[in-house]
């Protein structure tokens, strides 16, 4: 008796730790005959399910004169399709206990719906709805004309440090798209035409363009027959889709250096340097170098500016995923009363630390153990987990990065971080924006 | 066998499925609906009257902790802001740890930790718990309080004020605590620069004496732990908290408006209005209207986007980008509030569609579809909501808090399929009050006088960014006083017309301090219309400008450049060693404005129009005489910019009185000049000034 009893909670104890620690998702994937890529994966413990297209398409696939075209088509792509009258789409969802919404980056657009899980065929009907005959109706596309110009001042225009990221993007790349912004130039939307916007539609919004992704509780093989059933007669696309060379951008030699003013009281500053793409070992560099920076109150921003010297309300560094090379931030809002060209040189200190000498074991296992925390967080909603899916197989061709990502992060070292910073965090690499009151 | 036959009839079906036409026009039929279940949770309470729930989830191995203060809020005074200041004092250090030492800690685990007066709340890998709450626990129960800490955060918030004071969000959140509560009620006081100023060590630590208690709070646990583990946590971390009584405080309903009233702030240039009507409601938690207004509000502009406020201003008429609306509840007082930030122009137009949509909800009923969709939709979010375990938390804490019936979420679903179209005309009548609502906006100056017809009184009450009632700084009148006067008495001060105009030659050595760098000024002036201004990092040159008779050149980073007209007419003027001494003639024309504050002490303001057009403010004390301030508008590449200069420390050179430190303000950016030298009999040679 006695034995057993010890045995039990033992293997107990084992299970418990294999069943807690087992965060392995497991999914599966495979291409219809019209290139659509397709995702699942499993969860059944409530009964809800997310369908989500990532379409391979963002601000950085558009024409230098139909800017905001990419984030434009988050707004279209609700008007409704051939079957579905405008402003039906968001109903049938709605009616059917379910949640909608899409999001543009530069480098894709992102659509998803989040149902109860016997609503799962409706979603995907939805879906290929729009994927197969949109409705580009001239009332609807006049309409979110100008609710996306009411977005644009309600997002950027009208609020304090709006335009911070596309300011410097602005300066930071001349060449690369990255240059203009997701939302593109409202001149560019007022003047595009309907034509304009349906061969945009049918060059990028294509089978071979997109990834659906199935995460929830559903049946597999259910599941499948339904996604041929409404989404194998859609014919693949072949116009020619603008892709940017992912190297297009010349090396930057000199630092940019410019002011901005901004109806604000406090100044601000953005230092911005140019770093390889997401998914590359010195961008995890990178990112780790930005955690020891400023994640959290003991970062070394963090307790340098804000609490030893005080001369920082805020101070944040991170690096942004961008597909292609890209930018890390520092972006900070000094205390009243204090200089940017005097905030500017603190900052500067501790980012020169950063190249002169190795940052200590305890940080670089702090920074490892926070980068764990955030991936464990991170997979907790199915939504999340959609998207990391759809994300790792369209820009790096593997969906399983979900499972690998943290070893990446892992296997930076201290003499990586010095290494990234002397490498990337040049004065002639950067760009350095001063935001300053306007009269 | 039997498998070989069923994939033959797998692939029959699948191709039969593929050739048949797909008939696109009908919406797929849902399958059977799954079955909602709601997941459990246990509680205990341990002897100082802490009370604990634990949801247990295993999907993943993280906990989440929170701590739960339930007391009334307190109306804080002159000190506004105090409490909020309690949290961040806790966690500035304790008995045992530093603030480094709490903030290091936590971090090197990966957790996250807030403390504040309601609470905490607190998030980390399962392995990292004992870490979390033994910090938790430590901030809790041994804070120390440290005085630099406050001085810190005072510091912090006179700054955050300062970075939303210009956000058309700020301004109209506190507008509408202002309006909606008053400065009688907790809701409706807000923190400024003054109330910061008063907040004391005394009053934060006496809150935390007298307010947090675990007999008035609740502890939850969700996330990958069980009941036994909960129950060792709590009692090793928290059973030592010492129970105490703790006042309540009531407080009088605010009540809303008789007839419509329309306030206004103004945000010069904006190019959206934020607009917010609403007023104030008797809803409390869990009252037995809830669901069945909340359906209302789902209807009118809730979560869902087929809300008839989105799409009456945002799908017919693209005037915003979202408008919505919630009714919510609250122990003290409930409220109704639909807004939107609406494209500038329009917004008494925007203002009458909210009016529209809210009066066509208590004039009509809604449709048999609206009520159907609204109901899938609020059930679907619910069962969305059940995704995460710290939901069914949420449950068990409002259960406690609110004293709901313990069934209260389990038949949250039945009960609100139940609502019917008369249940939801019947809540309209009673909490949409089109003809009762204030109406608040932040938005550009031109649109204030249109909104006049909107409000009962046919007045628009005009406040601050503060909420308060807007009072212009008007020029006081200057009196009998005239220019003449002003300038005499200023040229008297500074040593009188015979010791100025004795003066033909100035050299002047003055420094500042940019990026760090100094740099010295030189400056020399010789009568007339003689000018050398050059601006030196050690020997290197950085700038010069020179002015000879009728020309002149600019020089900076070794590029020379002659002088436009405009630049030579400024040259000219600032040439002059002592110009107001020909302020009386035709070369200036000027114009009393009226008086105005400079540093706190009162100043005649004086707008100067020189020959050739440049024009400046200037600002003579009234009882010293003495010139403190130029203002001058200048044009630049980015737009008009208003350069302010500050005219300090006036010191006795030769009988002649001049200022001695110079500020000068330029897009928020400030220059502070200091004179170091200044010899009004030197020798200067004229080659000096050669171009």
């Amino acid at each position: 008796m006695k034995r057993t009893r010890t045995v039990i909670p033992v293997i107990l104890l084992l299970l418990l730790n294999f069943v807690g620690f087992a965060q392995k998702i497991e999914f599966e994937e495979y291409d219809l005959e019209n290139g659509l890529h397709v995702i699942l994966h499993q969860d059944h413990s409530t009964p809800i399910v997310n369908v989500s297209i990532l379409y391979h398409v963002g601000s950085k696939n558009e024409p230098a004169n139909r800017t905001g075209f990419a984030h434009f088509f988050e707004h279209l792509m609700f008007e409704g399709s051939a079957n579905i009258p405008r402003g039906e789409y968001t109903k049938h969802v709605e009616r059917a206990g379910g949640v909608l919404n899409a999001n543009t980056s530069p480098d894709r657009t992102y659509y998803y719906e989040v149902m109860p899980s016997h609503q799962l065929e409706l979603a995907l009907y939805l879906e290929s709805e729009r994927m197969l005959h949109l409705r580009v109706d001239s009332f609807g596309v006049k309409t979110q004309k100008n609710v996306v110009i009411e977005e644009k001042k309600q997002s950027y225009d009208n609020r304090p440090y709006g335009g911070l990221l596309s300011e410097t993007m602005k300066r930071a790349f001349t060449t690369h798209p990255y240059h203009w912004t997701t939302i593109g130039d409202p001149a560019h939307i007022m003047a595009a035409t309907d034509e304009d916007f349906l061969k945009f539609y049918k060059t990028y919004y294509v089978p071979n363009n997109a990834t659906l992704t199935i995460v929830g509780d559903f049946n597999p093989v259910q599941a499948k027959e339904w996604v041929k059933k409404y989404y194998a007669e859609i014919p693949k696309g072949t116009l020619p889709m603008l892709r940017p060379d992912v190297n297009m951008e010349p090396k930057q030699t000199v630092e940019v250096r410019d002011t901005v003013y901004d109806n604000i009281q406090l100044p601000a500053i953005v230092m911005g340097y140019k770093i390889p793409a997401a998914g590359t070992p010195d961008f995890y560099a990178m990112s780790m170098l930005n955690k020891i920076l400023s994640d959290g109150k003991s970062s070394r921003l963090y307790t340098e500016l804000v609490d030893k010297q005080q001369k920082a309300l805020q101070i944040m560094a991170v690096s942004i995923p961008y597909v292609h090379p890209g930018l890390s931030l520092v972006f900070g809002l000094p205390n009243m009363g204090v200089k940017l060209d005097e905030f500017e040189p603190l900052i500067q200190v501790q980012l020169d630390r950063m190249k002169n000498e190795l940052v200590s074991d305890r940080e670089l296992q702090k920074a490892k153990n926070q980068v764990e925390s955030d991936m464990i967080n991170g997979m907790s909603s199915l939504a999340n987990r959609a998207e990391e899916l759809a994300s790792n197989y369209t820009f790096f061709k593997n969906a399983n990065l979900i499972n690998t990502e943290i070893e990446e992060y892992n296997k930076v070292t201290a003499e990586d971080i010095k290494r990234v910073a002397n490498m990337y965090m040049q004065k002639e690499n950067r760009v350095v924006l001063y935001w300053l009151a306007k009269k | 066998m039997k498998k070989l036959v069923l994939n033959i009839f797998l692939l029959f079906c699948i191709v039969g499925v593929s050739v048949a036409q797909l008939d696109r026009s009908k919406l797929p039929a849902p399958g059977p609906a799954p079955k909602i279940s709601i997941g459990n949770y246990e509680t205990f309470t341990l002897p100082n009257g802490l009370q604990v729930f634990v949801v247990e989830d295993h999907k993943l191995p993280i906990v989440n902790v929170r701590l739960s203060i339930n007391v009334d809020p307190i109306l804080e005074g002159e000190m506004k802001g105090y409490v909020d200041y309690v949290g961040d004092l806790m966690s500035a250090g304790t008995a045992k740890r530093t603030k480094q030492q709490i903030g290091e800690e936590m971090d090197f685990v990966g957790a996250d930790f807030n403390m504040s007066s309601d609470g905490f709340f607190g998030n980390s890998l399962k392995k990292h718990l004992g870490t979390l709450l033994d910090i938790a626990s430590d901030v809790l129960l041994n804070p120390v309080f440290p005085e630099s800490e406050l001085a810190l955060l005072k510091k912090r918030s006179i700054s955050g004020l300062a970075s939303s004071k210009t956000s058309a969000g700020y301004m109209a959140q506190n507008a509408l605590a202002k309006v909606m509560y008053g400065s009688k009620h907790p809701y409706g006081e807000i923190m400024t620069e003054q109330s910061i100023e008063k907040i004391s060590l005394d009053a934060c630590k006496n809150y935390y004496n007298t307010y947090m208690k675990p007999n008035v709070s609740y502890l939850i646990f969700v996330g990958d732990i069980n009941v036994k583990e909960a129950k060792k946590l709590a009692k090793q971390y928290f059973g030592a908290w010492a129970k105490g009584t703790v006042p309540t405080h009531t407080y009088e309903m605010p009540q809303g408006p008789k007839g419509n009233q329309v306030f206004y702030v103004v945000k010069e240039n904006a190019p959206q209005s934020t607009v917010n009507i609403g007023y104030p409601l008797d809803y409390k938690p869990g009252n037995p209207d809830a669901i069945k207004a909340g359906l209302m509000n789902e209807v009118l502009g809730g979560g869902i986007f087929s809300g008839r406020l989105m799409n009456n201003l945002r799908e017919a008429k693209g005037y915003t980008y979202g408008a919505r609306s919630s009714i919510s509840a609250d122990k003290l007082t409930g409220s109704f509030l639909a807004s939107a930030e609406v494209k500038g122009n329009i917004t008494d137009s925007a203002v009458m569609a909210f009016f529209e949509e809210i009066g066509r909800m208590k004039n009509d009923k809604i449709s048999k579809e609206e009520l159907e969709l609204s109901i899938n939709a609020s059930s679907g979010m619910f069962a969305l909501r059940l995704q995460s375990a710290n939901t069914i938390a949420n449950f068990a804490l409002n259960i406690a808090r609110y004293k709901l019936p313990a069934d209260y979420y389990q038949t949250y679903l039945e009960n609100l399929a139940k609502v019917s179209i008369d249940d939801v005309y019947a809540m309209a009548q009673k909490y949409m009050k089109p003809q009762d609502a204030y109406i608040v906006v932040v938005g550009p100056r031109e649109m204030l006088e249109k909104l006049k017809a909107l409000d009962a009184d046919k007045e628009v009450t005009v406040l601050d960014s503060n909420g308060d009632l807007f009072v212009e700084v008007k020029a006081k009148s200057a009196g009998d006083v005239n220019c003449k006067q002003v300038i005499d008495n200023y040229i008297k001060a500074i040593g009188g017309t015979e010791n100025l105009s004795k003066v033909s030659n100035y050299a002047a050595k003055m420094s500042m301090n940019m990026q760090g760098m100094n740099i010295g000024v030189n400056l020399f002036k010789k009568q007339t219309n003689k000018l050398l201004l050059e601006m030196k990092m050690g020997e290197m040159v950085l700038s010069k400008q020179l002015l000879n008779g009728d020309k002149a050149s600019i020089e900076a980073q070794g590029r020379k450049m002659d002088a436009n007209a405009e630049q030579l007419a400024k040259m000219q003027s600032e040439a002059v060693i002592f110009p107001e001494l020909g302020y009386h003639t035709a070369d200036y024309t000027l114009n009393l404005l009226g008086v105005e504050p400079v540093n706190g002490s009162d100043a005649y303001k004086i707008e100067v129009v020189m020959k050739g057009g440049r024009k400046v403010t200037e600002f003579y004390d009234v009882k010293s005489a003495l010139k403190v301030k130029v203002v001058e508008t200048q044009k630049t590449p980015m737009g008009d910019m208003e350069s302010v200069t500050l005219l300090q420390e006036y010191k006795a050179f030769n009988n002649i009185m001049l200022p001695t430190i110079n500020i000068t303000q330029v897009a928020g950016q400030e220059m502070k000049m200091v004179l170091e030298s200044l010899d009004m009999n030197a020798v200067i040679s004229d080659d000096i000034f050669k171009l």
